[in-house]
Protein backbone atom coordinates (compact mmCIF):
# COMPACT_ATOMS: atom_id res chain seq x y z
CA UNK A 1 0.00 0.00 0.00
CA UNK A 2 2.74 2.17 0.76
CA UNK A 3 4.14 2.44 -2.58
CA UNK A 4 1.19 3.30 -4.33
CA UNK A 5 0.09 5.87 -1.87
CA UNK A 6 0.98 8.93 -3.71
CA UNK A 7 -0.72 7.71 -6.68
CA UNK A 8 -3.53 6.25 -5.29
CA UNK A 9 -4.56 9.72 -3.03
CA UNK A 10 -3.47 11.63 -6.69
CA UNK A 11 -6.75 10.13 -8.45
CA UNK A 12 -8.55 9.90 -5.59
CA UNK A 13 -8.20 14.00 -5.17
CA UNK A 14 -8.97 14.49 -8.48
CA UNK A 15 -12.12 12.03 -7.78
CA UNK A 16 -13.36 14.36 -5.01
CA UNK A 17 -11.06 17.60 -4.97
CA UNK A 18 -9.28 17.57 -2.41
CA UNK A 19 -5.91 19.13 -1.04
CA UNK A 20 -3.92 17.61 1.25
CA UNK A 21 -2.67 19.66 4.08
CA UNK A 22 0.26 19.46 6.42
CA UNK A 23 -0.41 20.57 10.00
CA UNK A 24 2.77 21.90 12.20
CA UNK A 25 1.86 18.91 14.20
CA UNK A 26 2.96 16.93 11.36
CA UNK A 27 -0.66 15.36 10.86
CA UNK A 28 -1.96 14.96 7.10
CA UNK A 29 -5.49 16.61 6.33
CA UNK A 30 -7.23 16.02 3.33
CA UNK A 31 -9.51 19.36 3.30
CA UNK A 32 -11.82 20.01 0.30
CA UNK A 33 -10.99 22.19 -2.39
CA UNK A 34 -13.85 24.46 -1.85
CA UNK A 35 -12.60 24.98 1.72
CA UNK A 36 -8.99 25.41 0.43
CA UNK A 37 -9.65 27.82 -2.00
CA UNK A 38 -10.79 30.53 1.13
CA UNK A 39 -7.41 30.35 2.32
CA UNK A 40 -5.78 32.36 -0.04
CA UNK A 41 -1.87 31.45 0.68
CA UNK A 42 -2.61 27.75 -0.32
CA UNK A 43 -5.34 28.89 -3.63
CA UNK A 44 -2.33 30.96 -5.17
CA UNK A 45 0.08 28.65 -4.31
CA UNK A 46 -2.20 25.61 -5.86
CA UNK A 47 -2.98 28.06 -8.75
CA UNK A 48 0.99 28.71 -9.74
CA UNK A 49 2.22 25.56 -9.55
CA UNK A 50 -0.15 23.60 -11.33
CA UNK A 51 -1.15 21.36 -8.27
CA UNK A 52 0.47 18.44 -7.79
CA UNK A 53 -1.85 17.50 -4.49
CA UNK A 54 -0.37 14.71 -3.99
CA UNK A 55 1.90 16.64 -2.13
CA UNK A 56 1.01 18.10 1.18
CA UNK A 57 0.64 21.42 1.38
CA UNK A 58 2.84 22.54 4.44
CA UNK A 59 1.00 25.01 7.23
CA UNK A 60 3.58 25.35 9.43
CA UNK A 61 1.91 27.94 11.64
CA UNK A 62 -1.58 25.83 12.03
CA UNK A 63 -2.06 22.94 13.94
CA UNK A 64 -4.18 20.12 13.41
CA UNK A 65 -6.18 20.75 15.96
CA UNK A 66 -6.70 24.60 14.96
CA UNK A 67 -7.35 23.54 11.31
CA UNK A 68 -10.34 21.04 12.60
CA UNK A 69 -11.66 23.99 14.05
CA UNK A 70 -11.76 26.30 10.75
CA UNK A 71 -12.71 23.36 8.87
CA UNK A 72 -15.89 22.98 10.74
CA UNK A 73 -16.36 26.38 10.80
CA UNK A 74 -16.35 27.05 7.13
CA UNK A 75 -18.15 23.23 6.96
CA UNK A 76 -21.05 24.95 8.92
CA UNK A 77 -20.93 28.40 7.36
CA UNK A 78 -20.01 29.90 9.98
CA UNK A 79 -22.32 29.07 12.72
CA UNK A 80 -21.94 31.10 15.59
CA UNK A 81 -23.47 28.38 17.91
CA UNK A 82 -20.67 26.05 17.23
CA UNK A 83 -18.22 29.18 17.71
CA UNK A 84 -19.41 30.11 21.24
CA UNK A 85 -18.57 26.26 22.09
CA UNK A 86 -14.69 27.41 21.51
CA UNK A 87 -12.53 28.40 24.29
CA UNK A 88 -10.11 31.65 24.31
CA UNK A 89 -6.86 29.92 23.65
CA UNK A 90 -9.03 28.37 20.60
CA UNK A 91 -10.45 31.56 19.51
CA UNK A 92 -6.66 33.27 19.28
CA UNK A 93 -5.61 30.38 17.71
CA UNK A 94 -8.28 30.55 15.48
CA UNK A 95 -7.41 34.31 14.90
CA UNK A 96 -4.26 33.73 13.94
CA UNK A 97 -4.66 31.38 11.58
CA UNK A 98 -7.07 33.08 9.95
CA UNK A 99 -4.83 35.71 9.13
CA UNK A 100 -1.92 33.55 8.32
CA UNK A 101 -3.54 31.69 5.47
CA UNK A 102 -5.40 35.04 4.47
CA UNK A 103 -8.90 33.67 4.78
CA UNK A 104 -10.83 37.10 4.52
CA UNK A 105 -14.27 35.87 5.70
CA UNK A 106 -13.19 33.97 8.26
CA UNK A 107 -11.31 36.72 9.66
CA UNK A 108 -13.70 39.20 9.58
CA UNK A 109 -16.25 36.62 11.64
CA UNK A 110 -13.60 35.71 14.13
CA UNK A 111 -12.77 39.53 15.06
CA UNK A 112 -16.61 39.80 15.52
CA UNK A 113 -16.62 37.41 17.87
CA UNK A 114 -13.69 38.44 19.48
CA UNK A 115 -14.86 41.80 19.59
CA UNK A 116 -18.02 40.69 20.97
CA UNK A 117 -16.23 39.16 23.34
CA UNK A 118 -14.40 42.07 24.86
CA UNK A 119 -16.71 44.19 24.10
CA UNK A 120 -18.17 45.00 27.92
CA UNK A 121 -15.27 43.68 29.54
CA UNK A 122 -12.55 46.16 31.57
CA UNK A 123 -8.93 46.59 30.86
CA UNK A 124 -7.59 43.97 32.33
CA UNK A 125 -9.50 41.83 30.81
CA UNK A 126 -8.34 42.89 27.06
CA UNK A 127 -4.50 42.48 28.64
CA UNK A 128 -4.86 39.12 29.85
CA UNK A 129 -6.80 37.73 26.70
CA UNK A 130 -3.97 39.52 24.53
CA UNK A 131 -1.26 38.71 26.57
CA UNK A 132 -0.12 42.76 26.69
CA UNK A 133 2.22 44.05 29.14
CA UNK A 134 1.23 47.54 30.24
CA UNK A 135 3.38 50.23 29.03
CA UNK A 136 1.86 52.64 30.42
CA UNK A 137 3.37 54.69 33.56
CA UNK A 138 0.35 54.59 36.46
CA UNK A 139 0.06 58.77 35.98
CA UNK A 140 -0.10 58.11 32.12
CA UNK A 141 -2.80 55.59 32.91
CA UNK A 142 -4.42 57.41 35.22
CA UNK A 143 -4.30 60.27 33.15
CA UNK A 144 -5.65 58.32 29.95
CA UNK A 145 -8.86 56.88 31.86
CA UNK A 146 -9.67 60.55 33.18
CA UNK A 147 -10.21 61.89 29.72
CA UNK A 148 -13.23 59.16 29.10
CA UNK A 149 -14.50 57.79 33.15
CA UNK A 150 -17.39 57.34 31.75
CA UNK A 151 -16.58 54.33 29.42
CA UNK A 152 -15.39 52.08 33.01
CA UNK A 153 -19.35 52.48 34.06
CA UNK A 154 -20.89 48.89 34.98
CA UNK A 155 -18.28 46.52 33.12
CA UNK A 156 -18.82 42.32 32.70
CA UNK A 157 -17.24 40.92 35.75
CA UNK A 158 -13.58 39.63 34.57
CA UNK B 1 6.59 7.50 1.59
CA UNK B 2 7.57 9.15 -1.39
CA UNK B 3 4.97 12.23 -0.54
CA UNK B 4 6.76 12.12 3.00
CA UNK B 5 10.22 12.91 1.40
CA UNK B 6 9.07 15.33 -0.92
CA UNK B 7 7.10 17.30 1.78
CA UNK B 8 10.15 17.79 4.33
CA UNK B 9 12.09 19.25 1.63
CA UNK B 10 9.58 21.55 0.24
CA UNK B 11 8.85 22.26 3.91
CA UNK B 12 12.74 23.12 4.84
CA UNK B 13 12.13 25.35 1.48
CA UNK B 14 9.76 27.73 2.72
CA UNK B 15 11.05 27.93 6.28
CA UNK B 16 14.22 29.22 5.50
CA UNK B 17 11.95 31.68 3.10
CA UNK B 18 10.18 32.94 6.24
CA UNK B 19 12.22 34.42 9.23
CA UNK B 20 9.37 35.35 11.49
CA UNK B 21 8.17 31.45 11.09
CA UNK B 22 11.58 30.61 12.45
CA UNK B 23 11.43 33.02 15.41
CA UNK B 24 7.66 32.00 15.98
CA UNK B 25 9.04 27.94 16.08
CA UNK B 26 12.20 29.21 18.59
CA UNK B 27 9.61 30.81 20.79
CA UNK B 28 7.54 27.93 20.78
CA UNK B 29 10.32 25.37 21.92
CA UNK B 30 11.66 27.79 24.41
CA UNK B 31 9.46 25.86 26.93
CA UNK B 32 6.09 27.87 25.75
CA UNK B 33 3.07 25.75 26.45
CA UNK B 34 1.73 26.32 22.51
CA UNK B 35 1.61 28.86 19.76
CA UNK B 36 -1.05 30.83 22.36
CA UNK B 37 1.11 31.46 25.15
CA UNK B 38 3.27 33.49 23.30
CA UNK B 39 1.78 37.21 23.68
CA UNK B 40 -0.41 37.65 21.07
CA UNK B 41 -0.11 41.33 20.54
CA UNK B 42 3.84 40.35 19.44
CA UNK B 43 2.19 38.67 15.94
CA UNK B 44 -0.78 40.82 15.61
CA UNK B 45 0.07 42.90 13.00
CA UNK B 46 -1.80 46.36 13.47
CA UNK B 47 -4.09 45.58 10.35
CA UNK B 48 -5.69 42.86 12.57
CA UNK B 49 -5.82 44.53 15.42
CA UNK B 50 -7.29 47.19 13.80
CA UNK B 51 -10.07 45.05 12.31
CA UNK B 52 -11.11 43.59 15.64
CA UNK B 53 -11.07 46.93 17.32
CA UNK B 54 -13.36 48.68 14.17
CA UNK B 55 -16.40 46.10 15.36
CA UNK B 56 -16.36 47.53 19.24
CA UNK B 57 -19.30 49.50 19.87
CA UNK B 58 -17.48 53.61 21.14
CA UNK B 59 -17.22 53.18 24.91
CA UNK B 60 -15.10 49.69 24.16
CA UNK B 61 -12.68 51.25 21.26
CA UNK B 62 -11.73 54.06 24.19
CA UNK B 63 -11.52 51.61 26.98
CA UNK B 64 -8.65 49.53 24.55
CA UNK B 65 -6.95 52.73 24.34
CA UNK B 66 -5.77 52.52 27.72
CA UNK B 67 -4.67 48.79 26.81
CA UNK B 68 -1.07 49.80 26.22
CA UNK B 69 0.77 52.28 24.36
CA UNK B 70 0.75 50.42 21.22
CA UNK B 71 -3.34 50.18 21.38
CA UNK B 72 -3.85 53.81 22.31
CA UNK B 73 -1.89 54.85 19.12
CA UNK B 74 -3.88 52.71 16.84
CA UNK B 75 -7.28 53.61 18.33
CA UNK B 76 -5.67 57.31 17.85
CA UNK B 77 -4.96 57.06 14.46
CA UNK B 78 -6.33 58.61 11.48
CA UNK B 79 -6.19 55.52 9.60
CA UNK B 80 -7.67 53.70 12.27
CA UNK B 81 -10.56 56.50 12.77
CA UNK B 82 -11.19 56.64 8.75
CA UNK B 83 -11.40 52.82 8.50
CA UNK B 84 -14.34 52.97 11.16
CA UNK B 85 -16.40 55.21 9.63
CA UNK B 86 -16.42 52.85 6.97
CA UNK B 87 -17.53 49.90 8.73
CA UNK B 88 -20.93 49.42 10.31
CA UNK B 89 -21.84 52.71 11.53
CA UNK B 90 -22.74 52.52 15.63
CA UNK B 91 -26.75 53.35 16.12
CA UNK B 92 -27.49 57.00 17.18
CA UNK B 93 -27.89 57.74 20.74
CA UNK B 94 -30.02 60.18 22.87
CA UNK B 95 -28.77 62.42 25.41
CA UNK B 96 -31.52 62.84 28.37
CA UNK B 97 -31.00 66.08 30.26
CA UNK B 98 -31.65 65.02 33.74
CA UNK B 99 -31.19 68.89 35.47
CA UNK B 100 -32.88 72.36 33.98
CA UNK B 101 -30.09 74.35 35.68
CA UNK B 102 -26.88 72.66 34.75
CA UNK B 103 -26.16 71.09 31.49
CA UNK B 104 -25.87 67.54 32.63
CA UNK B 105 -27.36 64.22 31.97
CA UNK B 106 -26.74 60.36 30.39
CA UNK B 107 -26.90 59.40 27.15
CA UNK B 108 -28.17 56.10 25.81
CA UNK B 109 -26.47 53.14 23.37
CA UNK B 110 -29.28 51.35 21.92
CA UNK B 111 -26.85 48.86 20.67
CA UNK B 112 -25.06 48.21 24.52
CA UNK B 113 -29.14 49.45 25.92
CA UNK B 114 -26.78 51.26 28.59
CA UNK B 115 -26.87 54.87 29.51
CA UNK B 116 -23.37 56.81 29.96
CA UNK B 117 -22.79 59.90 32.65
CA UNK B 118 -21.05 61.82 29.90
CA UNK B 119 -20.49 65.68 30.10
CA UNK B 120 -21.38 68.44 27.22
CA UNK B 121 -18.82 70.76 25.98
CA UNK B 122 -19.81 74.48 25.62
CA UNK B 123 -23.93 73.94 26.62
CA UNK B 124 -24.71 76.44 29.16
CA UNK B 125 -28.20 75.47 30.35
CA UNK B 126 -30.46 72.12 28.99
CA UNK B 127 -32.94 74.96 27.39
CA UNK B 128 -30.12 75.52 25.06
CA UNK B 129 -31.00 75.13 20.88
CA UNK B 130 -29.45 72.15 20.04
CA UNK B 131 -29.64 70.55 16.39
CA UNK B 132 -27.35 67.73 15.16
CA UNK B 133 -25.84 65.67 12.23
CA UNK B 134 -23.50 63.28 11.71
CA UNK B 135 -21.90 62.83 14.76
CA UNK B 136 -21.66 66.59 15.22
CA UNK B 137 -24.09 68.57 17.65
CA UNK B 138 -24.89 72.69 17.37
CA UNK B 139 -25.91 74.32 20.40
CA UNK B 140 -27.04 78.13 21.10
CA UNK B 141 -28.19 79.74 23.49
CA UNK B 142 -31.45 80.68 24.78
CA UNK B 143 -30.67 84.49 25.70
CA UNK B 144 -29.23 86.50 23.24
CA UNK B 145 -29.41 83.40 20.75
CA UNK B 146 -25.69 84.55 19.09
CA UNK B 147 -23.63 82.33 21.37
CA UNK B 148 -23.03 79.77 18.72
CA UNK B 149 -20.74 75.86 19.29
CA UNK B 150 -20.49 73.31 17.38
CA UNK B 151 -19.39 69.88 19.17
CA UNK B 152 -18.65 66.14 18.94
CA UNK B 153 -20.12 65.42 22.44
CA UNK B 154 -18.61 62.07 22.56
CA UNK B 155 -14.68 63.05 21.45
CA UNK B 156 -15.55 66.62 23.45
CA UNK B 157 -13.71 68.80 20.94
CA UNK B 158 -15.56 71.93 20.04
CA UNK B 159 -15.25 75.14 17.79
CA UNK B 160 -16.96 78.27 18.43
CA UNK B 161 -18.91 79.98 15.90
CA UNK B 162 -18.95 83.92 14.72
CA UNK B 163 -21.90 85.71 15.55
CA UNK B 164 -24.70 84.84 13.35
CA UNK B 165 -26.30 88.27 11.42
CA UNK B 166 -30.00 89.58 12.36
CA UNK B 167 -31.84 90.39 14.92
CA UNK B 168 -30.64 89.59 18.59
CA UNK B 169 -33.49 89.02 20.47
CA UNK B 170 -36.20 87.28 17.82
CA UNK B 171 -39.35 86.56 19.37
CA UNK B 172 -38.49 82.63 17.75
CA UNK B 173 -35.41 81.14 16.53
CA UNK B 174 -35.31 77.85 14.99
CA UNK B 175 -31.61 76.24 14.36
CA UNK B 176 -30.81 72.92 12.26
CA UNK B 177 -27.51 71.77 11.45
CA UNK B 178 -26.34 69.23 8.68
CA UNK B 179 -23.14 67.58 7.90
CA UNK B 180 -21.27 66.40 4.57
CA UNK B 181 -20.99 62.79 5.12
CA UNK B 182 -17.78 62.99 2.95
CA UNK B 183 -16.66 66.23 3.02
CA UNK B 184 -16.96 66.98 6.87
CA UNK B 185 -18.31 70.05 5.83
CA UNK B 186 -21.54 71.18 7.52
CA UNK B 187 -24.38 74.23 7.27
CA UNK B 188 -26.04 75.67 10.37
CA UNK B 189 -29.33 77.44 9.24
CA UNK B 190 -31.55 79.79 11.85
CA UNK B 191 -34.61 80.66 11.25
CA UNK B 192 -35.73 84.03 12.97
CA UNK B 193 -39.02 84.99 13.14
CA UNK B 194 -40.33 88.58 14.87
CA UNK B 195 -43.60 89.77 14.87
CA UNK B 196 -43.49 93.52 13.06
CA UNK B 197 -44.88 96.12 15.64
CA UNK B 198 -48.14 96.47 16.46
CA UNK B 199 -49.15 93.92 14.17
CA UNK B 200 -49.99 90.44 15.43
CA UNK B 201 -50.66 89.03 11.87
CA UNK B 202 -47.53 90.32 10.25
CA UNK B 203 -44.03 88.68 11.10
CA UNK B 204 -40.43 89.28 9.95
CA UNK B 205 -39.16 85.78 9.09
CA UNK B 206 -35.32 85.69 7.94
CA UNK B 207 -32.88 82.40 7.40
CA UNK B 208 -29.65 82.87 8.17
CA UNK B 209 -27.00 79.81 6.83
CA UNK B 210 -23.16 79.46 7.85
CA UNK B 211 -20.99 77.53 5.67
CA UNK B 212 -18.15 75.84 7.27
CA UNK B 213 -16.31 76.03 3.93
CA UNK B 214 -16.10 80.03 3.81
CA UNK B 215 -17.01 80.28 7.34
CA UNK B 216 -19.64 83.03 6.99
CA UNK B 217 -22.94 83.60 7.65
CA UNK B 218 -25.44 84.90 4.58
CA UNK B 219 -28.55 85.83 5.41
CA UNK B 220 -30.23 84.52 2.80
CA UNK B 221 -33.81 85.32 3.01
CA UNK B 222 -35.96 88.30 4.66
CA UNK B 223 -39.49 87.95 4.05
CA UNK B 224 -42.74 88.76 5.79
CA UNK B 225 -45.25 86.18 6.15
CA UNK B 226 -49.22 86.68 7.01
CA UNK B 227 -50.71 85.24 9.65
CA UNK B 228 -48.15 82.89 9.89
CA UNK B 229 -45.14 83.21 12.12
CA UNK B 230 -42.11 80.50 12.48
CA UNK B 231 -41.01 78.47 15.81
CA UNK B 232 -37.96 76.88 17.51
CA UNK B 233 -38.78 73.35 14.76
CA UNK B 234 -36.64 73.33 11.61
CA UNK B 235 -34.32 70.32 10.13
CA UNK B 236 -32.32 69.97 6.74
CA UNK B 237 -32.90 67.23 4.49
CA UNK B 238 -30.91 66.70 1.17
CA UNK B 239 -30.37 70.95 0.97
CA UNK B 240 -33.51 71.26 1.73
CA UNK B 241 -34.27 73.44 5.12
CA UNK B 242 -37.89 72.57 6.55
CA UNK B 243 -39.05 74.44 9.27
CA UNK B 244 -43.07 74.75 11.37
CA UNK B 245 -44.84 77.48 10.71
CA UNK B 246 -47.48 78.57 13.23
CA UNK B 247 -51.13 79.93 12.51
CA UNK B 248 -51.73 83.42 14.28
CA UNK B 249 -55.24 83.79 13.15
CA UNK B 250 -56.78 80.89 15.05
CA UNK B 251 -58.40 78.98 11.94
CA UNK B 252 -59.56 75.35 11.67
CA UNK B 253 -57.23 72.96 14.23
CA UNK B 254 -55.93 71.03 11.33
CA UNK B 255 -54.64 74.12 9.74
CA UNK B 256 -53.01 75.56 12.68
CA UNK B 257 -49.75 74.05 11.43
CA UNK B 258 -47.73 74.24 8.40
CA UNK B 259 -44.18 72.89 6.44
CA UNK B 260 -42.37 75.41 4.55
CA UNK B 261 -39.82 73.91 2.31
CA UNK B 262 -36.54 75.85 1.56
CA UNK B 263 -33.87 75.29 -0.57
CA UNK B 264 -30.93 76.24 0.39
CA UNK B 265 -29.32 76.66 -2.40
CA UNK B 266 -31.65 78.54 -4.55
CA UNK B 267 -31.16 81.65 -2.83
CA UNK B 268 -32.89 84.67 -5.17
CA UNK B 269 -36.29 84.26 -4.73
CA UNK B 270 -37.84 86.74 -2.42
CA UNK B 271 -41.52 86.11 -1.82
CA UNK B 272 -41.21 82.26 -2.32
CA UNK B 273 -41.94 80.91 1.24
CA UNK B 274 -45.67 81.05 1.03
CA UNK B 275 -45.54 79.21 -1.99
CA UNK B 276 -43.48 75.97 -1.15
CA UNK B 277 -46.08 75.49 1.95
CA UNK B 278 -46.88 71.83 2.87
CA UNK B 279 -50.10 71.47 5.20
CA UNK B 280 -49.49 68.67 7.88
CA UNK B 281 -51.54 65.64 7.85
CA UNK B 282 -54.07 66.63 10.92
CA UNK B 283 -54.28 68.76 13.93
CA UNK B 284 -50.52 68.22 15.75
CA UNK B 285 -49.19 68.94 19.12
CA UNK B 286 -45.39 68.97 19.61
CA UNK B 287 -44.70 68.51 15.92
CA UNK B 288 -40.64 67.69 15.64
CA UNK B 289 -38.72 67.09 12.45
CA UNK B 290 -36.44 64.87 12.21
CA UNK B 291 -33.75 64.13 8.99
CA UNK B 292 -33.78 60.17 8.93
CA UNK B 293 -31.59 59.15 5.96
CA UNK B 294 -32.27 62.26 4.26
CA UNK B 295 -35.65 61.76 4.56
CA UNK B 296 -38.12 64.41 6.17
CA UNK B 297 -39.72 62.65 9.10
CA UNK B 298 -42.35 64.59 11.39
CA UNK B 299 -43.38 63.17 14.85
CA UNK B 300 -46.14 64.81 16.64
CA UNK B 301 -49.29 64.50 19.09
CA UNK B 302 -52.77 63.74 17.41
CA UNK B 303 -55.24 65.91 18.96
CA UNK B 304 -58.70 65.23 19.69
CA UNK B 305 -60.74 66.59 16.83
CA UNK B 306 -63.31 68.71 19.90
CA UNK B 307 -59.94 69.35 22.39
CA UNK B 308 -57.17 69.41 19.76
CA UNK B 309 -54.85 70.42 22.48
CA UNK B 310 -55.30 66.68 24.32
CA UNK B 311 -53.84 63.73 22.20
CA UNK B 312 -55.43 60.87 21.67
CA UNK B 313 -52.01 59.35 19.88
CA UNK B 314 -48.73 60.13 18.32
CA UNK B 315 -47.85 59.57 14.97
CA UNK B 316 -44.58 59.21 12.70
CA UNK B 317 -45.45 60.50 9.04
CA UNK B 318 -42.65 60.92 6.38
CA UNK B 319 -42.77 63.26 3.66
CA UNK B 320 -42.65 62.10 0.21
CA UNK B 321 -42.80 64.85 -2.37
CA UNK B 322 -44.92 67.04 -0.33
CA UNK B 323 -47.50 64.26 0.60
CA UNK B 324 -47.39 62.65 4.22
CA UNK B 325 -47.56 58.69 4.71
CA UNK B 326 -48.05 57.73 8.26
CA UNK B 327 -45.40 55.01 8.51
CA UNK B 328 -46.19 54.60 12.54
CA UNK B 329 -48.78 55.54 15.46
CA UNK B 330 -47.72 54.49 19.35
CA UNK B 331 -49.51 51.54 20.28
CA UNK B 332 -52.19 51.57 23.01
CA UNK B 333 -49.53 49.91 25.53
CA UNK B 334 -47.28 52.33 25.00
CA UNK B 335 -48.87 55.31 25.01
CA UNK B 336 -50.94 54.66 28.26
CA UNK B 337 -47.64 53.95 29.93
CA UNK B 338 -46.09 57.54 28.48
CA UNK B 339 -47.71 60.12 31.01
CA UNK B 340 -50.90 62.33 30.78
CA UNK B 341 -52.54 62.48 27.43
CA UNK B 342 -52.13 66.20 27.36
CA UNK B 343 -48.43 65.50 28.66
CA UNK B 344 -46.15 67.59 26.21
CA UNK B 345 -43.14 65.16 24.83
CA UNK B 346 -39.99 65.35 22.92
CA UNK B 347 -38.95 63.37 19.97
CA UNK B 348 -35.56 63.43 18.01
CA UNK B 349 -34.18 61.07 15.45
CA UNK B 350 -31.27 59.73 12.84
CA UNK B 351 -30.37 57.03 11.07
CA UNK B 352 -33.57 54.99 11.64
CA UNK B 353 -34.27 55.36 15.04
CA UNK B 354 -37.15 57.76 16.27
CA UNK B 355 -36.68 58.47 20.28
CA UNK B 356 -39.79 59.97 22.13
CA UNK B 357 -39.57 61.04 25.79
CA UNK B 358 -42.56 62.81 27.89
CA UNK B 359 -41.25 65.69 29.82
CA UNK B 360 -42.72 64.48 32.84
CA UNK B 361 -40.81 61.25 33.08
CA UNK B 362 -37.23 60.01 32.01
CA UNK B 363 -38.72 57.02 30.50
CA UNK B 364 -37.36 56.85 27.00
CA UNK B 365 -39.40 55.19 24.16
CA UNK B 366 -37.69 54.16 20.56
CA UNK B 367 -38.74 53.61 17.09
CA UNK B 368 -37.20 51.46 14.82
CA UNK B 369 -38.26 52.77 11.39
CA UNK B 370 -36.51 49.45 9.63
CA UNK B 371 -38.42 47.22 11.71
CA UNK B 372 -41.44 48.73 12.59
CA UNK B 373 -41.02 48.07 16.26
CA UNK B 374 -41.70 49.81 19.28
CA UNK B 375 -39.50 49.67 22.55
CA UNK B 376 -38.46 51.24 25.91
CA UNK B 377 -35.09 51.83 26.18
CA UNK B 378 -33.34 50.59 29.30
CA UNK B 379 -34.42 52.72 32.85
CA UNK B 380 -32.63 55.79 32.64
CA UNK B 381 -30.49 55.79 36.27
CA UNK B 382 -32.19 58.86 37.08
CA UNK B 383 -35.66 59.35 39.14
CA UNK B 384 -37.69 62.03 39.73
CA UNK B 385 -37.17 63.82 41.98
CA UNK B 386 -40.08 66.44 42.32
CA UNK B 387 -43.40 67.06 40.31
CA UNK B 388 -42.19 69.73 37.92
CA UNK B 389 -38.91 68.27 36.88
CA UNK B 390 -38.81 68.35 33.33
CA UNK B 391 -36.88 66.36 30.64
CA UNK B 392 -35.62 67.26 27.46
CA UNK B 393 -33.43 65.47 25.19
CA UNK B 394 -31.87 65.36 21.65
CA UNK B 395 -30.64 62.49 19.50
CA UNK B 396 -27.02 62.30 18.16
CA UNK B 397 -24.67 59.84 15.94
CA UNK B 398 -21.21 58.85 18.63
CA UNK B 399 -18.46 58.90 16.11
CA UNK B 400 -14.90 59.54 16.74
CA UNK B 401 -14.11 60.53 13.13
CA UNK B 402 -15.74 64.00 12.79
CA UNK B 403 -14.07 67.31 14.94
CA UNK B 404 -15.35 70.25 14.04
Amino acid sequence: MQKTEGEESKAENEEVKQVTLMTSDGVKMKVEISIVYEMEIVRSFIEVNDADHSVPFPLPNVSSHTLDLIIELVKNEYDDEFMKTFSHDELKEVLVAANYLNMKTLLDFIATAIANLLEKKSVEFIRNFFNIVNDFTPEEEAEIRKTNEWVFQDLDED
Amino acid sequence: MAGETSWISHYDDRQRETGVFDSFLELGEEGEKEASAVSLDVILPDDLLERILAYLPIASIFRAGCVSKRWHEIVNSGRFLWNLSNVLPQKPWYFMFTSSDEPVGYAFDPVLRKWYNIELPCIGTSNWFIASSCGMVCFMDNDSRSELCICNPITKTYRKLEEPPGLKFSDYSALAISVNRESHFYSVAIVKSKQVPENFFQWDISIHIYNSENTTWVTSLTEVLMGWRGGDESVICNGMLYFLVYSTGGGQPENRHALIAYNMSNRSSQGSLTRSFIPVPCSLTCGRLMNLKEKLVMVGGIGKPDRPDIIKGIGIWLLNDKRWEEIGRMPQKFFQGFGEFDDVFASSGADDLIYIQSYGAPALLIFDMNHKQWKWSQRCPVTKRFPLQLFTGFCFEPRLEIAP
